[in-house]
């Protein structure tokens, strides 16, 4: 039987009928929400400049924060320099 | 920090360019996604699904717009928008940024909420915002969604 609640200070939860059934974790850098189920073998990663754990995609393995990654976007769209 | 909600039922046909609801920013604020509740106020049949916030950069044509309520009435009207199926033209999808997936059956509800500081955030630009799509159903079923943000 997966674990999906092994996780000691989660990010999230996900609740079915009023239940908890999963706790979510956030990626540090994309800022998405996933469930980790212990033994399931999918890699995940954790930024030691973040101290935090990452979803594992390849793209998210370099550190940009997510709260850097808002700036580069509004940035953008702003056509500010810098972006 | 201010509210808000956006409610709205839709029947959620599979689709990974259409998405049912839709929350899109602006250039002023940020909003923060705290509570996502799926469910079905259709006759129970056994259907299952599969649903995903995924990122998007427009908003797309949806088949008609929502106006957020304000959970304190005191509080002023919202910045951001929302779009309900059936859209005519998908909102541009940013692949593969799928933030937050939820899966169940029709006959439960499903609710997914960040812990505080976690929550799911939106840039603060115009048609930036997240797009929930129905990635896997086994039939179209009515789907009843709820979103709460703060700005």
């Amino acid at each position: 039987m997966p674990e999906y609640k092994h996780v000691p200070d989660p990010h999230g939860a996900i609740i079915v009928d009023g239940h908890e059934v999963a706790n979510t974790l956030q990626c540090c850098h994309c800022g998405c929400h996933f469930v980790s189920v212990k033994g399931s073998g999918t890699v995940r990663g954790f930024c030691l400049r973040c101290s935090a754990v990452t979803c594992g995609k390849p793209e998210c393995d370099r550190c940009v924060p997510f709260e850097k990654q808002l700036e580069i976007i509004e940035r953008k769209a702003h056509g500010l320099p810098g972006s | 920090m201010r509210k808000y909600s956006v409610i709205g039922n839709a029947t959620c046909t599979q689709s990974a360019t259409l998405p049912l609801i839709t929350l899109i920013s602006t250039a002023n604020i940020r909003p923060r996604i705290n509570d996502v509740v799926l469910g079905s106020g259709a006759s129970p049949v056994d259907q299952n699904g599969r649903f995903a916030l995924q990122r998007c950069t427009t908003a797309g044509t949806p088949g008609s717009s929502l106006t957020p309520q304000a959970l304190n009435p005191d509080d002023p009207a919202a910045l951001a928008g929302s779009g309900l199926a059936i859209f005519s033209a998908g909102p541009t999808l940013t692949a593969n940024a799928f933030v937050l997936q939820l899966a169940g059956a029709m006959r439960s509800t499903i609710r997914w909420v960040p812990k505080d500081g976690h929550e799911i955030v939106l840039p603060a630009t115009a048609s930036y915002g997240v797009a929930l799509m129905a990635l896997q159903v086994s039939a179209a079923w009515d789907l009843s969604m709820m979103i709460h943000y703060t700005e």
